[in-house]
């Protein structure tokens, strides 16, 4: 369905991307995950013609990535484009909608209607979080065969972005091919069945889904005043460290209620999902990038 | 035409002070005439250099004063300042607020997002340019002044041919530039560069202020289409070579 050929890019003397070659197939949700900087965004932006390739090339469906027409087909989040501040989120819909053979506006105001997004409102008076859902429907109302998402999650809040995990994960049922790149562990782990580790525009390994799901899950949690430990005793909940003021919570399932919990107790930190991503890497490569 | 409402939507403002001022510009032109006249009438140029005394003696016909002032001086000056404005910021805008993203990754071709981008301000300019124009002889017709309708729109032409020029060229470096400012006064440094070296040397369609102007169209209908189609050509250049620029880089 997408594949890397070979491909390359530099920016000026520095190589950011280097002989990355990938194959996502047809209905499979794949991501890449990697550090701020290791060359996700790079990547989307050559498979969808933002920048060019030096060398190698893309192909989407059998057929070379500069086609505009392909686009048809595919639905593009990035993670640092916005939304034209003057207009309101249903001018937005509507102006995405003119571009396409076929657009569910329907679905897109109904979508909007239920995460509770003013629709005559301009973009500008809206929220992080409300523009981040703006730009998801409207990415998303095409309904392509393919769909990328650049770190589709951030700026969202917890129920936010579980009621998107929820979407992409219908998207994938219905046979959609997803490619998404994201930092945070526990996005990767319920979305994807394919992993591909990302360092310096490069693949240091991929992976599947069983492997990445054997990673415990935790939370960082710095409560704003003493508590005490049986307040953090919830289901799911498989063991607790404490360091300091510190908790570390490992927990093998009800991740929504123990966030949904803990986001009840006042407190300084709460991280869930990318925290260990640099621990993880080097779990895979054992220190030496070139493990496959 | 996908992007117009967004277009003038996200250009109002300029448009609006645009026609604003060209509005108030036409209809002073024609109140202050019959001050202008008898200022110039009651011999207070006696005494002045012999070429200053010519051209004020010129001023009190209407016909002349109406071109000098409209097609030479104001129409010329403002459409310099928003041709520079628009085509500063048609694309660089985008880059800069991470909009461009939301049209290039659409099934679209970025020849077809260009021309519908530039072209709406282009259109926009010239029906400006058109109605300011036809406002400024319909007054001129209502208070008894003998004026050539006609000539005076057809006069829109070379200015709007300069005006591309200005427009392209400030899209062209804003291209390579990646900053609205430093594009557009970059734009007005090399047309200012080449309105002075015209008065040094013979380079005179360099000088977008100076070359193929209106005035002897107008008041005797010399019209020079070699030197409009000269200007036409420079223009069309520039506006390639942004397209090409647009359509090859990277965003």
């Amino acid at each position: 369905m997408i594949e890397f050929k070979n491909v390359t890019k530099n920016y000026g003397q520095k190589r950011v991307i280097n002989n990355f070659d990938l194959h996502v197939k047809k209905g499979e949700t794949l991501a890449l995950l990697g550090k701020n900087g290791a060359g996700k965004t790079t990547l989307f932006k050559m498979l969808l013609n933002i920048i060019k390739v030096d060398d190698g090339k893309i192909e989407i469906m059998g057929e070379r990535n500069n086609k505009s027409r392909l686009r048809e087909k595919i639905s593009f989040l990035g993670e640092d484009y916005e939304l034209y501040s003057y207009l309101t989120a249903e001018e937005i819909i509507e102006l995405a909608a003119k571009f396409y053979n076929f657009y569910d506006k329907e679905w897109a105001f109904n979508k909007l209607t239920e995460f509770d997004i003013p629709l005559t409102e301009k973009v500008s008076k809206l929220s992080k979080g409300m523009k981040q859902t703006v730009k998801l429907v409207q990415a998303l109302a095409n309904k392509g065969e393919i769909i990328i998402l650049d770190e589709p999650t951030v700026g969202l809040d917890v129920k936010m972005q579980h009621e998107i995990l929820e979407i992409f994960k219908e998207l994938n049922e219905k046979g959609k091919t997803i490619l998404f790149s994201s930092h945070n562990l526990l996005e990767v782990k319920k979305l994807a069945e394919r992993v591909a580790f990302i360092k310096n525009g490069e693949i240091i390994a991929i992976k599947d889904k069983s492997f990445i799901s054997q990673e415990k899950s935790k939370i960082v949690f710095v409560p704003q005043n003493e508590i005490n430990d049986d307040r953090l005793v919830i289901e799911g909940v498989t063991s607790i460290e404490k360091e300091g003021n510190k908790y570390i919570i490992y927990y093998d399932k009800n991740e929504e209620k123990i966030i949904s919990h803990l986001n009840k107790i006042p407190y300084f930190k709460l991280k869930y999902g990318d925290q260990d991503l640099e621990e993880f890497f080097l779990k895979i490569t054992g220190g030496d990038d070139d493990v496959n | 035409m996908m992007l117009i409402k967004k277009e003038l939507k996200s250009s109002r403002w300029k448009f609006i002070v645009f026609f604003g001022l060209l509005l108030i510009m036409a209809i002073t032109i024609i109140i202050q005439y019959p001050f202008i006249k008898n200022f110039l009438e009651q011999g207070v140029m006696e005494g002045m250099p012999e070429w200053m005394v010519k051209g004020a003696a010129q001023q009190t016909n209407f016909n002349v004063y109406l071109s000098a002032n409209w097609f030479d001086k104001n129409l010329i000056q403002i459409s310099f300042i928003f041709a520079l404005l628009f085509g500063m910021s048609v694309i660089s805008s985008e880059v800069e607020n991470h909009t461009i993203e939301f049209l290039l990754t659409r099934p679209y071709s970025r020849v077809r997002i260009f021309i519908e981008k530039t072209g709406i301000q282009l259109i926009g300019g010239l029906l400006i340019m058109g109605v300011t124009t036809y406002i400024l002889g319909l007054t001129s017709l209502i208070q008894n002044y003998d004026v050539n309708l006609l000539r005076l729109m057809f006069g829109v032409l070379p200015l709007f041919v300069k005006f591309f020029i200005i427009y392209s060229l400030s899209l062209f470096l804003s291209l390579f530039l990646d900053d609205q400012v430093k594009a557009g006064i970059s734009a007005a440094l090399v047309l200012l560069f080449f309105w002075g070296a015209d008065l040094l040397w013979d380079i005179s369609i360099f000088n977008i202020f100076g070359y193929a102007p209106v005035t002897p169209f107008y008041t005797h209908g010399i019209f020079t289409w070699a030197a409009v189609i000269k200007l036409f050509v420079i223009g069309l250049i520039l506006y390639g070579g942004a397209l090409y620029r647009f359509k090859t880089r990277d965003f």
